[in-house]
């Protein structure tokens, strides 16, 4: 292996980071300093990995991962680089390839930050540092092209100015990997690269074998074990994909891949973990069983799930009492004790539902949707799982009566252990004028939802966090950074609510 | 480059674009047409110096989701 790289693939510190170890403290780079100053914000949130000689970090975001076992495999000299050590191949670096979730904070729950707070969130701030940097700056004047991709691409189509200034070439949306191979071929050999390129389905990996396996580890261990989601709610672009499942052996080979590298976590990655291999919308225990005995059988180590829908938590329960055999695998580790999830809650109104998410109570009749998140919460209670719920907000066509019906949805969420965040639907328009969009777009009933989940996450957060998250001396630092930024929100949260009301004319 | 190069196999359906002669509805009809030609990849190449043809561009483009569109300039003939 050559000692320096021909690309270097990489993103900013924002997300080059392990968290801590901990997946849920990432998401505190979507929102602006709060309580404390900006480094220790960001120390919290996205602390420097290990790197080698070379820059190349211990542990680098699986899409990025993804990325450069296209182009190793492939045969290409490439590497993921830790952004302050891009320096180091200023030599021989002749591509340099950028990933992001949210480049420029135009995603949920950015935009929603930066919205109510007036205050440019801090993955926003870390990414422009980045590509201002002296290294980034000195690579383009040497002519290495710039290519960049990943969940974010096409906020680049409304970042024009960003897009000229920091002369990047071209801009790569959807499942890369097999087109990344041709681009790359492309930029080595001096030819001209388009600007923009969208991936559709006939370029998309056709077959799961042809999604290479990770080369290197993964931050906190994360794998993907599904593509895709069969739900088809409007606002998700992921439902956009072809739904995969990915074969067991190849889950086991990657989470062998992690724990080679000393990386001891594990995250099951999928769009709703209890689908894996499901009969349509119906999780099958069979699968899940396997799957999480296999992964159990390997580690002791504590194994995490990314997302999971309501519903299937509800039916695999209800139909299987598959959350409780599969929590008996998971919690035979004593280094186990608790599991962690994201979770679409969205909206607690059935017309709403009705209108921008019909499947998402399958098997159950959408009528019965807000029963069924209760009882999906009540099972995830019972059973030591702590839900990350995402609501929805402020979308075209809600009504007042649906954001209501949500706040009386999360008042009767109050007994079960679990955070809630809303997520505000903030149009491309509205960065051009903040004021005008919270004078116009958010309303008295949305203050009050906001009030709602701020105070059922402040009074989950600090029990979470003492008795679950963050256990043991190792954190104490961060334990009480959190505790008291808990402690400042919670101090801040009615005058923030205030201020929200007064600036959205509500007051 | 072409499209061709680009990808493998299929011969893409191409639009050429003058943002200064014409709209961008002229894209989305093209674009349209070619997915009504089951074409699974579009090159779109714009006759512009640079990409302010984008925003024009990027409204129509989140409208099609079937084919792979590649987005090229022909450089230096937007005078």
């Amino acid at each position: 292996m050559s000692m320096t790289f021909d690309i270097v693939i990489t993103t900013d510190r924002s997300m080059m980071s392990d968290h801590h170890h901990h997946e849920f403290l990432g998401f505190m780079t979507t929102g602006p300093a709060f309580g404390v100053p900006e480094w220790l914000w960001g120390w919290i949130a996205a602390p420097k990995p290990k790197v080698d000689k070379l820059g190349r970090p211990k542990v680098a975001p699986y899409g990025l991962r993804k990325i450069e076992a296209a182009l190793q495999d492939a045969g290409f000299n490439a590497a993921v680089v830790d952004p302050d050590h891009i320096d180091k191949h200023l030599d021989t670096m002749k591509v340099l390839m950028i990933g992001h979730h949210d480049f420029f904070a135009y995603g949920p729950p950015s935009s929603e930050w930066w919205t109510i707070t007036g205050k440019e969130p801090y993955n926003r701030v870390s990414f422009r540092r980045f590509m201002e940097s002296p290294a980034i700056r000195e690579a383009k004047r040497r002519g290495v092209k710039i290519i960049v991709g990943g969940p974010a691409a096409w906020q680049w189509l409304w970042a024009l100015d960003e897009w000229r200034k920091w002369g990047v070439d071209t801009v790569v949306d959807g499942e890369a990997e097999r087109v990344v191979v041709d681009l790359a071929k492309k930029a080595l050999a001096g030819e001209e690269l388009p600007d923009y390129v969208f991936i559709g389905p006939a370029d998309v990996p056709q077959t799961v074998e042809e999604i290479p396996n990770i080369n290197h580890a993964s931050v906190n261990g994360l794998v993907e074990i599904m593509r895709g989601c069969p739900r088809g709610c409007k606002f998700c672009s992921v439902t956009l994909r072809p739904w995969r499942s990915i074969p067991i052996e190849k889950v086991l080979d990657e989470i062998k891949v992690n724990m080679s590298e000393g990386e001891k976590g594990i995250i099951l990655h999928s769009e709703d973990v209890l689908l894996y291999y499901a009969d349509g919308i119906r999780p099958r225990p069979e699968p899940l069983i396997k799957l999480h005995s296999a992964v159990r059988q390997l580690t002791d180590e504590p194994i995490g799930w990314s997302h999971a829908s309501l519903a299937a938590i509800a039916y695999a329960e209800e139909k299987h009492k598959l959350v409780t055999k599969i929590t008996d695998i998971l919690f035979s580790s004593k280094k186990q004790r608790y599991l962690g999830v994201e979770v679409g809650l969205e909206t607690g109104s059935i017309k709403l539902a009705r209108k921008i998410m019909p499947a998402k109570a399958a098997p159950y009749r959408i009528e019965e949707y807000p029963e069924v998140v209760e009882r999906a919460f009540a099972i995830m209670h019972e059973h030591n799982i702590i839900p990350a719920a995402t609501l929805i907000a402020g979308l075209p066509g809600e009504e007042p009566d649906d954001v209501v019906a949500t706040t009386e949805l999360v008042e009767r969420l109050r007994p079960y252990r679990s955070l809630i965040v809303p997520m505000f639907f903030v149009p491309m328009g509205a960065f051009k004028n903040l004021e005008w969009f919270r004078r116009n777009s958010i309303r008295p009933e949305h203050v009050e939802l906001l009030k709602a989940t701020l105070r059922h996450s402040a009074y989950w957060a600090r029990d979470i966090v003492d008795r679950f998250y963050l256990k043991g001396s190792r954190y104490v630092l961060v334990r009480a950074a959190i505790k008291w930024i808990v402690n400042y929100i919670e101090r801040k949260a009615e005058e923030a609510a205030r201020a929200v009301e007064v600036r959205a004319g509500g007051g | 480059m072409t499209a061709r190069g680009m990808m493998t196999a299929d011969t893409p359906y191409i639009i050429v674009w003058d943002p200064r002669k014409e709209g961008p509805d002229f894209v989305r009809k093209a674009l349209r047409e070619a997915f009504l030609k089951a074409s699974k990849r579009v090159v779109v190449r714009v006759i512009a110096d640079d990409i302010s043809y984008m925003e024009q561009l990027r409204e129509i483009l989140s409208e099609f989701i079937a084919q792979t569109i590649i987005v090229e300039r022909i450089r230096g003939s937007g005078e």
